[in-house]
C-alpha cells in the first residue's frame, strides 16, 4: 500500500496562499478548531471541494479531518471514469427537494475577471477534483509532487512510485490522458471533467513540459 | 450537517407561511401556497408567480426565507431566478434550475456590483432588494443550525453580496456551529484570482 504520508507530505510543500484577509483565517480556523470536531462526511467533502475549487490546497492539511477526506478522494481515482460512476456522482449531488431529501449543494457562484465580471454556476462535480488538485501543484511549480499524487491515486508499486522520473512519466500520461479525451464526451461531462478543468490541464502539460526542457 | 428535525423545519416553515399570509402573499399568487416537500418544479412555479407580482421588501424577505428553509437545493436558483424576474420586471421568466444558471445569475446577484459607492451588502437605492436580505438569511440559517443552508446560500447567491464588515461577522457567526463551518464561510470570501 503506498504510504498515506507521503501524499500528506505533498500537502506541505509551499502553495499559493489564499488571496484575502477572510480567506487566510479559514487554515487559522480548521488549524484551532478542526482538530476536536466530529462532522458529517458529505460536510468535510464539501468543504475540501470548496479548498480545491478555490485554489487552497494548503488548507486541506490544516485539519486531521479535511487530510483524511483528501486521501479518501484519491483513492482509487482513474481517468476517465465508467460513465456509470459518474452518473451515479452526479445524481447524489443533484438530489431533489423537500425537507426529507438529503441536503445537497447546487454549486458555485464564480465571478469572471474579465471586465465584464459577470457570474457564472459552477456546479459540484467530485468527479474533477482529483485533476484539479494535480493542476494545481503543477501550477506551483511542483510537478513531482504532482507525478506522486497521480500514482498515488493510481495504486502504483511503491517501489516504483519512489521514482521521480516514473512521477513525471505518469503525470504526463495523466494529463494527456485528460486532453486526448474524445471533445464530445468532455463537453457533455461523460468524462468527469468540465471544460475549464481540462482546459487547465492543458496549460499544466504545455507547463510542465517547458519546466522540463529547462 | 443540517441540526434541525422535520418538526422543527416544519414548525419554522409554518411561521413563515402564516407570516405570508398576513401580509397578502399567498392569497393572490394563484398557484396557493405548495406543501412542505413538493417538487422542486413546483415551487420553482411558486417563486416566479410571486416574482411576478409587485410585492413588498417584507413580503420579500419572508419568501426568501420561505424558500431558504424549505429546500436548500432550489433555493439559491429559485433567488436567482427571483433576483432577474424583479429587475426586469417580466412575468415570462422561465423557471428551471438546470438551464437557467448561467443568464439568471449574470450579475444579479452581484449585491456589491449594484449598489452604489462599494456599499456592498448595504444595497444602495440601486441595489438588488433580495441582495439586502443575505445577511439576514445567512445569520438566520447559522442560528438555526441549517449549516448546508447557510452554506449553499454562501458559496452561491450570497457570495458576492457581502461587505467586507459583514464577511467578518459571518465568520464570527459561523463559528458558533462550528470551526470547520466557520472556515469553510471564510474560504468563500469572494474575489479570489484564479480560482475553479
Amino acid at each position: 500500500v503506498f504510504p498515506t504520508e507521503n501524499c500528506l507530505c505533498i500537502l506541505t510543500l509551499p502553495l499559493r496562499i489564499a488571496a484575502g484577509a477572510v480567506r487566510s483565517r479559514a487554515k487559522e480556523l480548521l488549524e484551532t478548531g478542526g482538530e476536536t470536531e466530529t462532522i458529517a462526511g458529505q460536510e468535510v467533502g464539501w468543504l475540501v471541494e470548496t479548498a480545491l475549487r478555490c485554489n487552497a490546497l494548503d488548507i486541506i492539511y490544516s485539519s486531521a479531518l479535511t487530510r483524511s477526506a483528501f486521501v479518501a478522494l484519491l483513492r482509487g481515482s482513474s481517468f476517465p471514469r465508467a460513465s456509470s460512476t459518474t452518473a451515479k456522482g452526479d445524481g447524489d449531488r443533484g438530489g431533489g427537494g423537500g425537507s426529507g431529501a438529503p441536503v445537497a449543494v447546487a454549486g458555485y457562484a464564480v465571478m469572471s475577471t474579465g471586465a465584464e465580471m459577470a457570474v457564472h454556476i459552477v456546479p459540484r462535480r467530485e468527479s474533477e477534483l482529483f485533476a484539479l488538485a494535480v493542476v494545481q501543484m503543477v501550477e506551483v511549480g511542483d510537478v513531482v509532487g504532482a507525478g506522486m499524487l497521480v500514482m498515488r491515486a493510481t495504486q502504483t508499486h511503491p517501489t516504483l512510485a519512489s521514482s521521480p522520473s516514473a512521477s513525471i512519466a505518469a503525470l504526463q500520461a495523466f494529463l494527456l490522458r485528460i486532453q486526448s479525451a474524445p471533445a464530445d464526451s468532455a463537453a457533455s461531462g461523460d468524462c468527469g471533467i468540465s471544460a475549464e478543468v481540462r482546459s487547465r490541464c492543458q496549460e499544466a502539460l504545455v507547463a510542465c513540459e517547458k519546466m522540463l526542457a529547462r | 450537517m443540517d441540526q434541525a428535525s422535520d418538526v422543527e423545519r416544519r414548525r419554522t416553515f409554518d411561521k413563515v407561511v402564516t407570516a405570508l399570509s398576513e401580509a397578502g402573499g399567498s392569497k393572490s399568487s394563484g398557484a396557493g401556497v405548495p406543501v412542505l416537500g413538493c417538487d422542486a418544479t413546483e415551487l420553482h412555479k411558486f417563486v416566479d408567480l410571486r416574482a411576478a407580482a409587485a410585492v413588498g421588501e417584507d413580503e420579500l424577505l419572508l419568501l426568501a426565507q420561505m424558500v431558504s428553509f424549505w429546500d436548500a437545493v432550489a433555493m439559491p436558483w429559485c433567488l436567482h431566478a427571483r433576483d432577474d424576474t424583479s429587475t426586469r420586471t417580466s412575468a415570462s421568466f422561465a423557471a428551471g434550475p438546470a438551464t437557467e444558471g448561467g443568464s439568471a445569475a449574470g450579475g444579479s446577484v452581484l449585491g456589491r456590483e449594484r449598489s452604489a459607492g462599494g456599499g456592498g451588502g448595504d444595497c444602495g437605492s440601486g441595489a438588488s432588494e433580495v441582495a439586502a436580505t443575505w445577511m439576514v438569511l445567512l445569520r438566520r440559517a447559522l442560528g438555526l443550525r441549517l449549516v448546508a443552508c447557510a452554506l449553499v446560500l454562501r458559496s452561491g447567491p450570497a457570495r458576492y453580496a457581502l461587505a467586507p464588515s459583514q464577511e467578518d461577522e459571518l465568520v464570527e457567526a459561523a463559528q458558533a456551529c462550528s470551526a470547520s463551518t466557520a472556515a469553510h464561510v471564510a474560504l468563500l470570501s469572494p474575489y479570489p484570482t484564479g480560482e475553479f
